[in-house]
This record gives structure tokens, C-alpha cells and sequence, in this order.
């Protein structure tokens, strides 16, 4: 039973993972990439390390892997800010759709 | 059994996603393109340190995974403010293609 959550766990977490890459890959902007690196690609990470808990089941571990999911949770959208501040302020070319966002720069 | 066969699946579904982190980071167009898809890449390599440690059934690479966040989060906050201090010197967008 413990076996069946921890896969379930693993494989979604690696979906997740892998819809952030295809998201990284295929998308148009940079400030639209970043979504998909900050939001699909912490879940997916977060599934992962959840996992975990299921696996060993020892308190130490339990408190580690609690640990690294809110400390990811807490520096991803802080990494990805300041990212997104760099570019908006940088005036790197944006795609179409995004164009009425910098109208206030020119 | 079933573990084994999710371990293997959820693998290949890591090197698919580093694959497109990686080829972002080939292709980029500019520096921040870059640094994205290197923070990216860190979320991979966290998930593939938890993958090992449920293969190997040993809880010492959760250390590891804690540690390679840090220095993640760390070259991610530290390439961005070069970037930005880059801008800042008065250089423009065309110098930030490397």
C-alpha cells in the first residue's frame, strides 16, 4: 500500500517535471517561461521530495524532506522576481502578446 | 515491483524535462534565458538525488538534495544581479546576448 502512494507520488512528480521542461522548451517569452519553471517545476520537485515521507518513514527524514519543500517553496518565487525584475526593466524583446505590458517603458 | 517500474519510468521522464532545460540553455536567445533554464535544471537535479535515494534505500542523499538547493537558489539570485548591475553599467540589451 505504502508502495502504490510513493509511486503514484514519483510518477506525478516526474509529469509535472517534464511539463515544466516542454513549457521551458516551447514557450514564447521569457517572462511567460518562468511560469512554468517556477510553478509546474516546484510541484513536480515538491511531489518528489513528499515521496519520501512515504518511503522511509522515519522521523528524521520526514523533518529533512519537510524542510527542503518550504525552503523551496520560499526562494522559488523570490529567484523568479527577481529574474522577471531584470528583464521588464532590461526591455528584452517580448512576444506579441505581451506587448501592451512594456508600452509604459517606450 | 511496482516501485522499481516507477523509479525507471519516473527517470526517463527527468532526462526528457533535462533534455528541453538543456537545449533552452543551448538556444536561449539572451543571458536571463539562460539563467532560467539553469534554475530549471536545479529542480531536475533535485528530484533525480530524491529519485537515487528511494533506489538505493538510503536517506543520507536527502543532505545532498537540501544542499543543492542552497546553492541553487544562491547562483540563480547571484547571475540575475549580474545581469542587472550589467544593464545598470549602461550597456544595452545587445551585450546581454552572452
Amino acid at each position: 500500500m505504502i508502495d502504490v502512494i510513493v509511486s503514484l507520488f514519483l510518477v506525478g512528480g516526474g509529469i509535472f517535471t517534464l511539463i515544466a521542461g516542454i513549457g521551458v522548451l516551447k514557450m514564447p517569452d521569457i517572462l511567460i517561461r518562468m511560469h512554468a519553471t517556477t510553478k509546474a517545476g516546484t510541484l513536480g520537485v515538491g511531489l518528489m521530495v513528499m515521496s519520501l515521507c512515504f518511503h522511509f518513514s522515519q522521523s528524521g527524514v520526514i523533518i529533512r524532506a519537510i524542510g527542503i519543500l518550504i525552503f523551496l517553496v520560499m526562494t522559488a518565487p523570490a529567484a523568479a522576481h527577481v529574474i522577471g525584475r531584470s528583464a521588464y526593466g532590461s526591455g528584452i524583446k517580448l512576444s506579441k502578446k505581451t506587448k501592451n505590458l512594456t508600452q509604459k517603458n517606450k | 515491483m511496482i516501485i522499481q517500474t516507477s523509479i525507471i519510468l519516473t527517470g526517463i521522464l527527468l532526462i526528457f524535462g533535462a533534455f528541453c532545460g538543456f537545449a533552452r540553455l543551448l538556444m536561449g536567445p539572451t543571458l536571463l534565458d539562460r539563467v532560467m533554464s539553469l534554475d530549471y535544471l536545479t529542480f531536475v537535479g533535485i528530484g533525480g538525488i530524491s529519485l537515487l535515494s528511494i533506489y538505493f534505500n538510503d536517506p543520507i542523499y536527502l543532505d545532498i538534495a537540501t544542499v543543492f538547493a542552497l546553492v541553487g537558489f544562491l547562483a540563480t539570485i547571484a547571475f540575475a544581479r549580474y545581469a542587472d548591475v550589467k544593464l545598470k553599467r549602461g550597456k544595452g540589451v545587445e551585450q546581454l546576448d552572452d
